[in-house]
């Protein structure tokens, strides 16, 4: 809360008040620098005000055109703006101070500012909901009786006071309660354009100008009906909505939210004197040393150096078994320490956690915006002024005949049409599935990739390793005589260590366990996608040594054994020093996900860099009938784009990594597997955990999800069309088109809460 | 000044242990009035021919007893005890404190002599004379004192649920003692309302039904808040629907008094509102009822070892009960048959003495071994006693008149072929003998109950001593 | 009925107050971490 302390002190002195952001260190806090350019910033800020896709379509054209801004993306459904700016040639406080003139208050995403800003939206959403509900119970209470009693039981001046009464306890709620929805159309109206809450806002005042003086002057054209319960009412529906819309979403952002607000705050860290002194855990630097409790979350990447325990990484895995951390073991930020206390030392704090990547993940796929909602936005506009004319026409037909029905008539249209429904029927479905995938470890980097996983009928694996076991069963199958053991082992430690393939990683992991020396001196290291490792090694023995590692075809090697093995060559120049077989297992849930897929009709391929031989072998047991091995990444691409000109519509499926462009082409994409560097990922949706039955269950909710978005689109189409022509037949109290209104808002949500509903392994029970 | 250190870190319970007594000394005086008067109703030689001890005197002295000095006490005790120990801090004025017991015990005494005398303003629950409202309203406003500022000097921000209920009690009845007692004197023992004709019956039955809502509904809330999550050891089953639970009752409660005078002199809407708003009441009362019993799910074994528990939980379900019953008998065209009749009686009763009383009982039962140091009460059987005893004397209490009301009630109503009445009063009267004989006999067991907890109360405090209880260090609010 | 001069506004005005009661309980934080409040009386005596 600091610098906006600070930016009021220096509004008040006439100055940009956010020019406290400017400095690197306070933007870091909600932005994070773009892999490619150093100056390339991508921020995350909150506009509270920001309701509907008018507004975020405001806010993205005005941030657009600033030199500088490179791009902008907002939702209204989370209420969050992503910003992608540079630094050279924009600061924050200006983008910041033109969210401002707009009308829309920006605030940057970072943790401290995030929970505070909740907490007090969230009182005030409540307040203004009480407010309104109990001045709506007391106005009913006072309406009551004018509706029941005999024309003659109540005395006139009884009448009268009632009509006070009310009156003086709708003024809160217009006051007060309504303000969210006033203020709103008063900014876009200023803007000269139609936001959703116009024609709501319209009809809240009409409804009450026409009261007061029915209270006040009654006998005039506007006659002596009195509609305060309507209109409390009215507003309680439309704050119960907002309500509701902000529960689902600190849902979802709760996957978000909770995350983040996982970290500790303080912890215990050992000081140069020995003893465990307590810190912030915004203080805690690499290479610190922690005390960890059980019960409590790991604050940082690190490595556990006293004790044993095991860890929930549910989180971040997705799997939900424990797992065994002793003496030696990786612990990541996040994950939560559950049986015994341990030290560890810090390896990775802040923004280099693993962690924090997730969040940031999280936060980017929020901001998308999917197909339809884009539509929505589209028709928005003229949406708006369709409901205006239409009250017009409401007036026009009736004025000659009963002015008081004509302008009601017209609040009956405005009230009944209230696009909230409209808006709410894409986003709020897409992120409550979000949220819920979120919390099974499966996390949406596009909110598009729903729509699209809902589309599809080919699904490419584009490793084996998605399908086997990451873990794979080395052999040192043969070596060359002039090369003693431990030096073939250390050159193959070394060079694996810097890849993240998993035949890579098994080597390195085979090389580590015999004790083999992993800091060889390296020049040129390079890894082939489809190929291999090569490098230039200064080994113990001699220096620069071209050395590779990889499959027959990159080392310019005969194969040596078509077995269903994997072979490996470590090649020194063009001698063969070693051959490694490795062996993968089946992951155990594969063959019943792969039949169930195909069951539900869609065609299954798999393609591989691999040799033929064991990806023939995988395809067989798999029950896959199409299958390729030696396919580099351009054979994938070409492959891909084959099918999606046959009209298909492709999934891949790999560990996201190096096939950017097979991505790209694809319809979607998967990562898949415990080891994906979230960093780097760049499929559509990223799965943690090794599961490949949960593809089947993500299809088939993301079918539901998609399922229930044209639902409630159908749903708020039909019922505008039922009751606009209601409204301006004058058919339609105005208390009825509140409640109607506020009825397909809550249907709507309601709906889309039914998504948050999703068994992850529910897909087994349709196998025996 | 050694004193005084000591005394602060400790809590009040010395004003505690005096209404908590008095609150068993109370309810056996009350209910033994009430068995009186149920018996000079079967035996009318009861009434001893003398002006003092006829059922017109006593009556008014039994609803005063059982609610404000049995009723009364509980509410004292518990919520001085409540506040202190969620607040953990000690009360916040002793001297003031030590005053609303006295003042109280005074106004009782007051009662208990003023009525048989015959001194009375002759309205339900407000009968007594305008001195004694007066010490009343200056007892009250000492207790709100106290109370408030106890809240005020809190070591623990947040403000438990039980003690939003014992505030809302508080206050609301102070307003409705000021609104209701508001009369011209004409001499010290006599006085004329300040309201005239049915002005003065609805602001009579604001105030009785509020008496009911806030008295003997609002403030055992707080005590069932507070003794059942305690004595079940858990938490309430849902703290945020007890906080709805709060804010629905006191909003709706206020508004429903109408329904009393059902078919009178009161204009037909006014009714209608009443009936309405009784309707709605239903909804927070079973919300409560229910987080109150579900606060046990998962210990429900507990009741069969806990005679505690089991009168705790047995108040909620008539709670329960009578909350479904009221506002069904609010319905005008319900009232049409109950109204006059014992079914008032009996659904009175059922909250009275299966819902306030019963969860006073637990709590007191609660209360007393703690202000004497000791782990439980003397004797636990005598409880199991205790709560079969209650028990059954409520059952047949409530089901007597339950069938003798409704009998009343379509005797009154039955008519001839020729549209002459079936039945004159005196038969239905003749009727009611065998319901008030087996109400008599309910009450007389539900009382002897009473007995029993007096002596264990009695033996429990002589074999302990009062218990002077440290106020813990304020933990830290992370 | 003239009481109901008296009454309404009365009513009205208690609803200012009781709305004032909750604003402060709002406001002051009474409502959040609700679930832990409830539990917490277990922890003392």
């Amino acid at each position: 809360m600091v610098h906006i302390a600070m930016a009021a002190s220096q509004a008040l002195s006439g100055a940009n008040p956010w020019q406290g952001l400017d400095i690197q260190s306070e933007w870091e806090r909600f932005s994070q620098r773009d892999t490619s350019s150093s100056h390339v910033w991508t921020s995350h800020v909150w506009v509270d005000s920001m309701h509907c896709a008018a507004c975020s379509g405001r806010i993205e054209q005005t941030i657009k055109q600033l030199p500088g801004v490179l791009a902008v993306y907002a939702s209204a459904a989370s209420k969050r703006v992503r910003v992608v700016w540079d630094a050279q040639k924009i600061s924050p406080s200006q983008w910041f101070a033109n969210l401002d003139e707009i009308g829309y208050t920006a605030m940057p995403v970072n943790e401290y500012n995030a929970i505070t800003n909740r907490t007090v939206q969230q009182r005030k959403m409540l307040w203004r909901l009480v407010v309104a509900v109990f001045c709506m119970m007391q106005v009913m209470m006072y309406a009551y009786p004018t509706y029941t009693a005999d024309s003659n039981d109540m005395a006139p001046d009884m009448v009268q006071l009632m009509k006070w009464a009310s009156w003086v306890l709708t003024l809160p709620v217009m006051l007060f309660s309504a303000t969210p929805f006033l203020s709103q159309a008063w900014i876009s109206l200023k803007q000269r354009q139609l936001g959703m809450d116009v024609p709501v806002s319209l009809g809240i005042i009409t409804a009450f100008v026409m009261s007061t003086l029915a209270t006040f002057a009654p006998g005039g054209w506007w006659g002596d009906v009195v509609y305060y319960d309507s209109l409390t009412m009215f507003v309680s529906f439309l704050l119960i909505g907002r309500w509701l819309d902000v529960k689902l979403r600190n849902r979802t952002a709760g996957a978000l939210e909770n995350m983040m607000r996982r970290l500790p705050h303080a912890v215990l860290k050992k000081s140069e004197t020995g003893e465990w002194v307590q810190i912030a855990a915004s203080n805690i630097n690499v290479g610190d040393i922690l005390y960890v409790r059980p019960g409590e979350i790991f604050a940082a990447d690190g490595k556990v150096i006293v004790g044993n325990t095991s860890a929930d990484e549910s989180m971040l895995t997705g799997e939900s078994d424990p797992v065994m951390k002793p003496t030696g073991a990786q612990v990541i930020a996040g994950s939560g320490n559950l049986t015994s206390v341990i030290e560890m030392q810090v390896e990775q704090v802040g923004e280099g956690t693993q962690y924090h990547a997730l969040v940031n993940l999280m936060a980017s796929a929020s901001t998308e915006k999917p197909g339809i909602a884009l539509l929505a936005d589209k028709v928005a506009q003229p949406f708006l002024w369709g409901v205006l004319l239409a009250a017009l026409v409401a007036v026009g037909y009736w004025w000659s005949i009963d002015p008081a029905k004509a302008v009601m008539s017209a609040v009956a249209v405005l009230v009944v049409t209230c696009p909230c429904a409209l808006s709410l029927a894409t986003p709020a479905a897409m992120l409550a599935s979000a949220g819920t995938f979120a919390k099974g470890g499966v996390l949406i980097r596009r909110l598009q990739a729903i729509q699209a996983m809902s589309e599809i009928d080919t699904i490419v694996f584009d490793k084996t390793g998605t399908l086997t076991e990451n873990l794979q069963q080395v052999q040192l199958a043969e070596t060359h005589p002039d090369w003693g053991n431990t030096l073939i082992l250390d050159m193959l430690a070394s060079i694996t260590r810097d890849s993240l393939h998993p035949v890579a990683k098994a080597l390195h992991t085979y090389a580590v366990e015999q004790d083999a020396l992993t800091d060889l001196v390296m020049h040129d290291w390079q890894e082939v996608v489809g190929g291999g490792i090569s490098a230039t090694l200064d080994t113990q023995a001699e220096a620069a040594v071209a050395v590779k590692l990889g499959n027959a075809q990159f080392s310019g090697v005969m194969e040596s054994d078509i077995g269903a093995e994997r072979q490996v060559y470590l090649m020194a120049g063009n001698v063969m020093v070693a051959r490694f077989t490795l062996t993968e297992q089946v992951k155990p849930h594969a063959k019943a996900a792969i039949s169930q897929l195909i069951s539900q009709g869609l065609d299954i391929q798999l393609l591989s860099g691999d040799r033929i031989a064991p990806v023939k072998n995988l395809a067989l047991q798999l029950g896959i009938q199409s299958a390729s091995g030696l396919q580099k990444a351009e054979d994938k691409l070409q492959h891909v784009m084959l099918l999606q000109k046959q009209g298909r519509k492709v999934l891949m499926v790999g560990d996201g990594l190096n096939d950017g462009p097979v991505i790209a082409a694809a319809h979607t994409s998967i990562a898949m597997g415990t080891g994906v560097p979230l960093t780097q990922a760049q499929a559509d949706m990223v799965v943690l955990g090794n599961d490949i039955g949960v593809l089947v269950s993500l299809i088939s909710h993301c079918k539901k999800t998609i399922l229930i978005v044209k639902q409630n689109l159908l749903w708020a189409a039909l019922y505008n069309a039922a009751g606009v022509p209601l409204a301006i037949m004058g058919l339609l109290p105005a208390w009825l088109a509140g409640l109607g209104m506020a009825a397909s808002s809550l249907l709507v949500l309601l709906n889309a809460l039914r998504l948050t509903d999703w068994n992850k392994s529910g897909w087994q029970k349709g196998q025996a | 000044m050694q004193d005084a250190t000591v005394k602060a870190a400790t809590y009040n319970d010395k004003v505690v242990r005096q209404f908590a007594i008095m609150a068993v000394v109370w309810g056996v005086f009350g209910t033994l009035m009430g068995v009186i008067i149920a018996s000079q109703l079967v035996w009318p030689d009861l009434n001893l021919g003398l002006s003092y001890t006829s059922f017109g005197r006593l009556r008014p002295l039994h609803t005063n007893a059982v609610i404000f000095a049995f009723g009364g006490c509980a509410l004292f005790a518990t919520s001085y005890y409540v506040v202190q120990r969620t607040c953990q801090t000690r009360l916040f004025s002793d001297k003031l404190a030590s005053f609303t017991f006295w003042g109280w015990q005074a106004v009782i005494v007051a009662a208990a002599i003023s009525l048989p005398l015959g001194y009375t303003q002759g309205k339900e629950y407000g009968e007594l004379e305008w001195p004694i409202d007066i010490l009343i309203a200056i007892v009250w406003i000492s207790y709100a004192i106290v109370f408030f500022g106890t809240i005020g000097i809190r070591k623990v921000k947040h403000i438990y649920v039980a003690n939003w209920f014992y505030g809302a009690f508080i206050l609301a009845v102070a307003l409705l003692h000021i609104v209701e007692s508001a009369a011209i004197p004409a001499g010290w023992f006599k006085s004329y309302s300040a309201y005239a004709g049915v002005q003065d019956a609805m602001v009579q039955w604001w105030y009785g039904h509020n008496a009911v809502g806030f008295f003997l509904t609002a403030g055992f809330l707080g005590m069932m808040y507070y003794f059942v999550p305690k004595q079940a050891e858990r938490p309430v089953y849902s703290y945020s629907l007890s906080i709805v639970h709060f804010w629905a009752l006191i909003f709706t409660y206020m508004w429903a008094g109408p329904h009393h005078l059902h078919y009178t002199a009161l204009p037909d809407w006014t009714q209608s509102l009443g009936m309405v708003l009784s309707l709605i009441l239903f909804a927070p009362s079973w919300g409560g009822m229910i987080n109150g019993i579900m606060t046990l799910s998962g210990a429900w074994h507990k009741l069969r070892t806990d005679p505690i528990l089991r009168f705790l939980i047995v108040s909620l379900s008539f709670y329960g009960m009578s909350t479904f019953e009221g506002p069904m008998m609010a319905i005008k065209t319900v009232n049409a048959l109950s109204h006059y009749t014992d079914w008032t009686v009996g659904h009175v009763h059922s909250g009275a003495l299966g819902w306030v009383g019963f969860i006073s009982i637990g709590s007191l039962y609660f209360l007393i071994p703690r202000l004497f140091g000791q782990k439980q009460m003397y004797s636990v059987k005598a409880i199991e006693v205790h709560f079969w005893m209650a028990t059954i004397g409520v059952v047949l209490y409530i089901s007597a008149l339950w069938i003798s009301g409704v009998m009343e009630g379509l005797m009154w109503r039955a008519m001839n072929a020729d549209g002459t009445l079936a039945y004159t009063f005196v038969e239905s009267v003749k009727a009611k003998f065998p319901y008030y004989l087996t109400r008599a006999i309910g009450g007389f067991l539900y009382m002897s109950g009473l007995v029993i907890m007096l002596w264990n109360t009695y033996k429990t405090a002589t074999s302990g001593k009062p218990a002077t209880v440290e106020i813990p260090a304020v933990v830290a609010h992370a | 009925m003239e009481i109901a001069f008296l009454l309404i506004p009365l009513a009205v005005l208690l609803v200012f107050v009781i709305l004032g009661g909750f604003w402060w309980a709002i406001h002051t934080g009474q409502f959040e971490d609700l679930e832990e409040e409830g539990s917490r009386i277990l922890e003392q005596d």
